[in-house]
């Protein structure tokens, strides 16, 4: 998960425990410097009542750690991932990935902004760099200039076909904005797979670019 | 007919997997003995270790975890804490609680979590080939030691109960042997002391159980035995640690 924002980094950590819950599969908030250091106002979600965790917990009693009774109910649960047998890892091994075609269909979330069929450029962004390549659309957008943005917002499983679609009759190329040096690049390019170019601008070490270094960049594609 | 010998039921019936005279399943047997007289197999669950213990999780008969080599403190910490109503052990070879597992171990002790430890230290790496451990002897010859362990370059072991025992928060530390039979019965009697201050909600408690590894030492096993006596028991030395039961 990639949040944009301080708000949405808080909700991802209820989120990130109900989704590890539900899966029982770990899950991953992925921050930039930028919003580990932010500070913006944040409003809390009402907790669950004791009486709904209690329920929620016993969802998993078939399987869980739990106390045990003698006779009929006496079970033997075994919570470990080691698997000697060939035949047996084998088959775990594919049950995981099972499962994580039903995460793939299930959790797939971005959001799109300013997407349209007039778009020139598609950009995709996640997290603060998001946020100034909007600003950056934004400025464009009063001279004309069409750019639409895609921002996964779970980067795994990672919004492919959003990208892809949103790749309009004039998208004559897709940008791609990071604060590192192209983590998610491959996963564009897997996206376009080749119907436009991909360029990529990235900076690290903690600096941010400016919304006018994103528009600088972004004219410069109109002038191409 | 009086039964006199007979299996724990809170061991299943699942054959160790030992090598012949190791003391692995003597220390599994006293754990589960303990758990057993304590009333305690339907409220337990356990924690089993990467090392050749790795495969306690089917040999309690009950619910038990087992953790990433050296975790079992930590996810001991977790289940406690999510399941207040049950008790909780880990079991650990040297090389998992005293190598990659240090931190967990000196963390969990320090924050005195409910928990039993039951630490079974044969002074090598066994599971994997008889590598150097932290708790291997000076001059003490080990595939990664071939000449001897040098101190000068690796140090001396680790006297782990006396490491624990400069904390505060432990309720109780002890360190046995596995070597005679009458160590054994004393041993039994601290496992068990373990286990009964757990059910009491103490606090941490700690064994240290001195065994041995035929296999890797190269040692047939009687003689592993002596090998202990004259070579571990001078440098672990055996005795009560802390036990604030008594205090
Ligand atoms: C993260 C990780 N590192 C290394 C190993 C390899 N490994 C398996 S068992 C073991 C040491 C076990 O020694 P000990 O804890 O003393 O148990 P023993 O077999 O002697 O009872 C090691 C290093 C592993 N399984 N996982
Ligand atoms: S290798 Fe050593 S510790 Fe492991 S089962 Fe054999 S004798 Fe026991
Ligand atoms: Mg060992």
């Amino acid at each position: 998960m990639a949040p944009a924002s301080v708000q949405e980094f808080a909700d991802m950590a209820s989120e990130a425990f109900d989704l590890a819950d539900k899966y029982r599969n770990p899950v991953m908030i992925l921050a930039d410097g930028m919003l580990g250091q932010m500070m913006e106002p944040v409003e809390f979600k009402e907790p669950l009542s004791d009486a709904e965790i209690e329920a929620k917990g016993k969802q998993h009693d078939s399987w869980c750690i739990c106390p045990n009774e003698d006779g009929e109910g006496k079970h033997h649960h075994e919570i470990n991932s080691l698997e000697i047998d060939p035949l047996v890892l084998e088959k775990h091994v594919n049950d995981l990935y099972k499962k994580y075609d039903v995460i793939t269909q299930n959790e797939i979330r971005y959001e799109e902004f300013n997407v349209s069929d007039d778009n020139e450029i598609l950009c995709v962004a996640w997290g603060t760099a998001s946020r100034i390549v909007k600003s950056a659309i934004n400025e464009l957008k009063k001279d004309g200039k069409s750019v639409g943005l895609i921002r996964p917002i779970n980067v795994w499983p990672y919004p492919y076909e959003a990208v892809a679609k949103a790749i309009g009759p004039k998208v004559k190329k897709v940008y791609v904005f990071e604060l590192n040096k192209g983590q998610m690049l491959d996963d564009v390019k897997i996206a376009v797979n080749g119907k436009v170019p991909v360029d990529f601008w990235g900076k690290v070490g903690g600096i941010v670019f400016t919304p006018a270094e994103i528009q600088a960049k972004l004219e410069a594609c109109f002038k191409e | 007919m009086e039964k006199i010998a007979y299996r724990p039921e809170s061991l299943t019936k699942t054959p160790f997997t030992y090598c012949p005279g190791c003391l692995h399943g003597v220390a599994h047997r006293l754990v589960a003995e303990a758990i057993e007289e304590q009333g305690l197999t339907n409220k337990m669950t356990g924690v089993a270790p990467v090392g050749c213990s790795v495969f306690a999780y089917k040999f309690f008969n009950f619910d038990m975890a087992q953790a990433a080599h050296g975790r079992a403190p930590a996810v001991a910490t977790g289940i406690k804490r999510a399941r207040p109503d049950m008790h909780v052990f880990t079991y650990q070879g040297d090389g998992d609680l005293a190598a990659i597992g240090t931190a967990e171990i000196v963390h969990a002790a320090n924050r005195g979590e409910q928990m039993s430890v039951f630490f079974v230290n044969n002074a090598i790496y066994g599971m994997t080939g008889g590598q150097m451990a932290p708790t291997t002897l000076p001059e003490m010859k080990t595939t990664t030691s071939p000449y001897g362990r040098k101190t000068d370059d690796i140090g001396f072991p680790i006297r782990v109960s006396e490491l624990l025992a400069t904390l505060v928060a432990p309720y109780y530390i002890e360190r046995v042997s596995l070597l005679t039979p009458a160590d054994i019965l004393k041993a039994k009697k601290a496992v068990s002391k373990a286990i009964q201050y757990n059910k009491e909600g103490r606090g941490f408690t700690f064994v240290e159980l001195i065994s041995t590894c035929p296999t890797n030492w190269g040692i047939d096993p009687i003689k592993s035995r002596d090998w202990a006596k004259e070579n571990m028991l001078p440098f672990f030395k055996v005795g009560c640690l802390r036990d604030k039961g008594v205090e």
